[in-house]
C-alpha cells in the first residue's frame, strides 16, 4: 500500500500539471488572439530556414518582452510554461524519493532533473 | 501567405491530427511534420520545433489525469529517461547538421514503420516471468491492478530496453515525433511490462523526452510563436476531444483509416526529400 503522504503528494503533482498545462494554453491563445490583431494581415514565409531573433530565443529576455506587451513573446512565454510542467513532474519524483530514502531514485531523477535544466539554460 | 491564413490551415489541420492521433492511440505528433511541411511550405526545421512543443502538450494532458491510477510505473519511466534524454540531445546536434531533404526522407521511412507497427500492438496478458537480476537490483518490478486485485510482473532486458530508448529518444528530437510507438515497443515488447503500465509509462517519458530537446530548440530559434500557436492548441483540442468520444467510435476501423493516411504522407514524404523538392 502506498502511503498516506505520497498520496497526497501525488494529488499535488496531478493539479500542479493539470494548472500548468491551463495557464499555458490560456497565455498562449492570448498572446495568438493579440498576435493576430495586430499583425493578421502581414505576409510570412518560411520556407527557408532562418531562426528566431534573439527576443524571442532567450528565457531571461521572452519574459522580460512578455510582460512589456510584445505579443510574439507572450506565446512564447506560454511555451517555456509548457516545457516547465515535466521539469515540475521530475522534480515531485524527486522529492517523493527522497522522502522515502529512495537514494538510488533520487540520484537517478537529478540526473534527469539536471539534464532538463541543462537543455533548458543552454545558450548558443 | 498570411498570419490568418497560416494559423487557419495550421489549426484546422492539428485539430484532425490531435483528434484522430488520439483515437487510434498512435499519437497526433506523427502528422503534424509533414502538415506544416507539405501543407504550408515550412521549413522542415520549423515543423520539428513547433510539433515538439505539441507533443509536450498532448504527453503533460494526459499523464494529469494517470498520475494517480497506479499504473505507471516511474521508476522504470525515470530510469530510462536518463537514455531518453541523452538519446534526444545527442538527436538535436545530428538535426542542427541535416540537411531538409534527408531529415524528410528520415521522417519517411520512420513514419512507414509506425503505420506497420499499429498493427501488431497490443502484448499479451502472461507475465509470468523469472525474476531478472539487473532490473531487481534497480528495484523496477511492480504491481499494477486488475478487477482480481493488484497482479505482479517482473522486468526483463532492461539492457536492450535502454538501448531502444536511447534511439527513441534520439528520434524524437530529430524528428519532432513523441517516439510513442518506439517507446512502448521497448516497455512491452522487450521488458516485458504489461501493456497498460507500457502505455501510461511511455506517456510520462514522452513529455520528458520531449523537453529534454525543446529547451535547446528554443534558444536555437526552431520555434516560432506563429507557427507554434495554432500547433499547439489544435492538437490539444483534437486530442481531449478524441479521448472523450473513444468509448462511443469503433476505433479498428478509424486505426486502419489512419495507418493508411500515414502510409500516404511517408510516401509523399520520401519522394519529396529525394527529389530534392522540400
Amino acid at each position: 500500500m502506498k502511503e498516506p503522504k505520497i498520496v497526497i503528494l501525488e494529488t499535488i503533482v496531478g493539479n500542479v500539471l493539470r494548472v500548468g498545462l491551463t495557464l499555458a494554453l490560456v497565455v498562449t491563445l492570448i498572446g495568438g488572439v493579440l498576435f493576430l490583431w495586430q499583425h493578421g494581415d502581414q505576409i510570412y514565409d518560411y520556407h527557408l530556414f532562418s531562426g528566431e531573433p534573439f527576443f524571442l530565443k532567450d528565457t531571461q529576455v521572452i519574459i522580460q518582452r512578455a510582460f512589456q506587451g510584445s505579443t510574439p513573446a507572450i506565446i512564447q512565454l506560454g511555451v517555456l510554461l509548457l516545457i516547465a510542467t515535466p521539469v515540475i513532474r521530475v522534480f515531485a519524483c524527486l522529492i517523493i524519493y527522497l522522502y522515502q530514502r529512495d537514494y538510488m531514485y533520487v540520484l537517478i531523477a537529478a540526473m534527469v532533473l539536471s539534464i532538463l535544466l541543462f537543455s533548458l539554460s543552454w545558450h548558443g | 501567405m498570411t498570419a490568418y491564413e497560416i494559423v487557419i490551415i495550421i489549426f484546422s489541420g492539428s485539430l484532425i491530427a490531435g483528434f484522430l492521433g488520439s483515437l487510434s492511440g498512435l499519437g497526433g505528433g506523427l502528422i503534424i511534420v509533414p502538415l506544416l511541411v507539405l501543407g504550408v511550405n515550412v521549413d522542415i526545421h520549423y515543423a520539428i520545433g513547433a510539433s515538439l512543443i505539441a507533443v509536450i502538450a498532448t504527453s503533460t494532458g494526459a499523464s494529469s489525469a494517470y498520475v494517480r491510477e497506479g499504473f505507471s510505473n516511474i521508476r522504470v519511466a525515470l530510469l530510462l529517461e536518463t537514455a531518453t534524454t541523452i538519446g534526444a540531445l545527442v538527436g538535436v546536434v545530428i538535426a542542427a547538421q541535416m540537411s531538409a531533404p534527408l531529415l524528410s526522407i528520415l521522417f519517411g521511412t520512420i513514419l512507414l514503420y509506425c503505420s506497420f507497427a499499429s498493427f501488431y500492438a497490443n502484448g499479451s496478458d502472461d507475465h509470468a516471468f523469472p525474476p531478472d537480476k539487473i532490473a531487481t537490483f534497480f528495484k523496477l518490478n511492480s504491481y499494477y491492478p486488475t478487477a482480481s486485485g493488484n497482479k505482479p510482473y517482473q522486468v526483463q532486458h532492461l539492457p536492450w530496453g535502454y538501448l531502444v530508448m536511447f534511439i527513441a529518444g534520439g528520434l524524437s528530437a530529430l524528428l519532432g515525433i513523441g517516439s510513442g510507438a518506439l517507446k512502448v515497443l521497448a516497455l512491452d515488447k522487450i521488458m516485458k511490462l504489461p501493456f497498460k503500465v507500457s502505455a501510461t509509462t511511455s506517456n510520462f517519458m514522452i513529455g520528458v523526452t520531449a523537453t529534454a530537446s525543446a529547451g535547446i530548440y528554443l534558444h536555437l530559434g526552431y520555434i516560432d510563436p506563429l507557427l507554434t500557436m495554432p500547433v499547439v492548441l489544435g492538437v490539444i483540442i483534437g486530442s481531449l476531444s478524441g479521448a472523450r468520444l473513444l468509448p462511443y467510435i469503433k476505433t479498428n476501423t478509424l486505426k486502419y483509416l489512419f495507418a493508411g493516411l500515414i502510409l500516404a504522407i511517408a510516401a509523399q514524404m520520401i519522394y519529396k526529400g529525394l527529389h530534392g523538392m522540400i
